[in-house]
């Protein structure tokens, strides 16, 4: 298993409560984005829209659903990923326990248009695979856990709830890969998924389906992370799910991505700091066993920490 | 994980290869003149070879450090009187005894002592270690009882810790790996590996396939007891038993640079007290099916790397001859 050491340097906003309702969360999530120096190309409140640098979404009244008619959208852009732009478009109804929105990235920056009944678009639009992006309990509230490396070329943000054991409600990742191929451009990723209406986990979903959009040889596709496993499919540390016998250290391993999209077949690199952990391990967990919690375990997601204790509900 | 650029082999390697055995008058006379072959390789290389620590002729016998089986004649099959050699790898001590203690040169028992223990042993019976694992019995350790001209590739690093035996005859006939486990687990006192086997007949057996030590814990090792390992190996998916594993889900050169991927793979434990992933192969990978035996990487005519089966191996420049 790899051993856990950081690549990057990371900027942390973690333990944050948005609250029990999902449209807090997407609140919550945008502002971290801001947070973290991404700013707004454009967005609609339902009310008016554009594409000229202003966030309407001040509050969650202005977040608007409909799956037909005016509704909210926003444009967000990385200026540290050469401007790459993240679209969250919030056409459909509205759950307080689980939301849908239409989302993807343009690599290149080139969202336009729009409109409060349209979304911009862009002509390298990839648009990330339907489904939930959090599912949850709102008896209780969501804790968001978030960071980006100080280069802004990796953003990871992890939502939780006491809806299950594994507390993981949410995966959002965009960005560079590392250890790619030179001649794979744009290096760029997003993936924002959290739906367990199948009942699977979220790490299961995550690691069983082609859920991270990017773009080959001028096309989209939609990409699925790899990992070392075993021959019943599984992962090596969900196959053992417990401390190593000879270390007991929990295991952990590095997490790739790959397309077995026809002529796109590829394996494009690695997840620089994420690893897969084993999901029975207690959510919260932090490594090394020291105080000094460097690391911490999320839902079967290992994770760069700032040494605080995470609270995952 | 698999890279996406042409790994560079860990090791220094010495290579016999591409030694050439004809057919003879008979089929025994071929396979025992290929495990003599094998034999002399391990103790020919210049840097850290095999050395012998005992052997039987199936007429004397002795842990005495003399190599009886001078040649193929020396191969002595049989549940009575018969052949038997130790072989110590200097890098690990780790020592094999192989049996032939079968129907024919064709068949052995290969057992493994990691710490060296194999004693004893007479005209009948072979050495035994209290920390023995392995076949147990006589195994298919070529390609069955057959008469097949071969070539025979011999690997060994020279610190003496890992070892690559590949017997062609279009196939992979025989593969032998001994040795190091790499990245092997601080607990895992002595890390050393084995896998042997044979295709038991002229078409492809399991051998030819990285599946061999994927579906099942082909790989003999010992901590504390026995401890048969699984290779792992990367991939996605998890609709087993739909196959998700990389080689065979990109079964091709990558669209994005038209390269083949060599996949490296992990080594891990599922016996009850020893469960974990304890380490991984060191230069030896897994490669496309797609890809034939004798294929050659890079694309330069360098051949630094040479494809057997399923498997990619460095290699020293020569064509990798197959048959």
């Amino acid at each position: 298993m790899a051993f856990l050491f950081r690549e990057k340097n990371w900027i942390f906003q973690v333990n944050e409560i948005v609250g029990a309702d999902a449209n807090a969360y997407i609140l919550a999530f945008k502002n971290m984005l801001k947070n973290f120096g991404w700013t707004v190309k454009g967005s609609s409140n339902s009310v008016a829209a554009g594409m000229d640098g202003i966030d309407r979404w001040a509050t969650v009244a202005n977040i608007v659903w409909n799956a037909a008619g005016a509704h909210s959208w926003i444009v967000l852009r990385n200026p540290a990923l050469n401007g790459a732009e993240f679209l969250i478009d919030c056409n459909d109804t509205f759950f307080s326990a689980d939301v849908d929105p239409d989302r993807g990235m343009s690599p290149s920056g080139a969202f336009i248009g729009g409109s409060i009944t349209a979304r911009p678009t862009a002509i390298d639009e990839v648009i990330c695979p339907a489904g939930d992006v959090i599912r949850h309990a709102t008896s209780s509230q969501i804790r968001l856990h978030s960071l980006q490396s100080q280069d802004g070329k990796h953003t990871y943000s992890f939502a939780t709830n006491l809806f299950s054991t594994e507390r993981l409600r949410s995966i959002f990742v965009f960005g560079q890969l590392e250890d790619t191929h030179a001649a794979w451009t744009p290096n760029c990723i997003c993936a924002w998924d959290g739906d367990d209406s199948t009942g699977v986990t979220i790490i299961n979903r995550f690691t069983s389906s082609a859920l991270v959009a990017a773009r080959i040889l001028g096309e989209p596709v939609l990409a699925w992370p790899s990992y070392e496993h075993k021959v019943d499919g599984r992962f090596v540390a969900d196959f053992f799910n417990a401390p190593n016998d000879l270390t007991n250290e929990w295991p952990h391993q590095p997490v790739g991505l790959v397309s077995n999209t026809v002529n796109r077949k590829a394996k494009l690199g690695r997840f620089v700091d994420l690893w897969f952990g084993a999901p029975a391990c207690t959510p919260g967990t932090t490594f090394p066993s020291d105080a000094s919690r460097q690391f911490a375990h999320i839902g079967g997601i290992v994770i760069p920490w700032n040494g605080t204790v995470p609270v995952m509900s | 994980m698999t890279m996406i650029v042409l790994p560079k082999p860990e090791k220094l390697w010495q290579f016999n290869a591409n030694q050439l055995q004809t057919v003879t008058g008979s089929a025994a006379e071929t396979q025992a003149r290929i495990f003599v072959t094998v034999k002399n390789s391990l103790k020919g290389f210049g840097l850290a070879p095999w050395t012998v620590k005992g052997s039987s002729d199936a007429a004397t016998a002795g842990l005495d450090g003399t190599d009886r089986i001078v040649d193929f004649t020396k191969v002595v099959s049989g549940g009575g009187n018969h052949s038997w050699i130790v072989l110590k790898q200097p890098g690990t001590g780790l020592e094999i005894v192989c049996d032939f203690n079968g129907a024919g040169p064709y068949l052995m028992t290969i057992m493994m002592s990691v710490n060296g223990l194999f004693t004893g042993g007479s005209i009948s019976a072979r050495p035994t270690a209290a920390d023995e694992v392995g076949s147990g019995s006589a195994v298919h350790w070529l390609y069955g009882n057959n008469n097949v001209q071969a070539r025979i590739h011999v690997l060994h690093s020279s610190d003496g810790q890992n070892t690559f035996v590949f017997v062609m005859a279009n196939i992979v006939a025989s593969l032998w790996i001994f040795g190091r486990a790499g990245d092997a687990v601080a607990p895992w006192l002595k890390p050393s590996i084995g896998a042997l086997g044979g295709s038991a007949g002229i078409v492809a057996g399991a051998i030819e396939s990285f599946r061999w030590l994927f579906d099942n814990a082909n790989i003999a090792a010992y901590e504390g007891a026995s401890m048969p390992l699984f290779t792992t190996i990367e991939g996605f998916g998890v609709d087993f038993p739909t196959e998700t594993s990389l080689p065979v889900q990109i079964d091709q050169a990558n669209n994005i640079t038209g390269e083949w991927y060599f996949h490296p793979m992990g080594l891990i434990s599922n016996t009850a007290g020893k469960k974990g992933r304890h380490g991984r192969l060191i230069d030896l990978w897994a490669g496309a099916p797609t890809l034939a035996s004798g294929d050659e990487f890079p694309g330069d005519g360098s051949k630094k790397f040479a494809v057997f089966g399923e498997w990619i191996v460095p290699w020293n420049g020569s064509a990798p001859l197959v048959a």
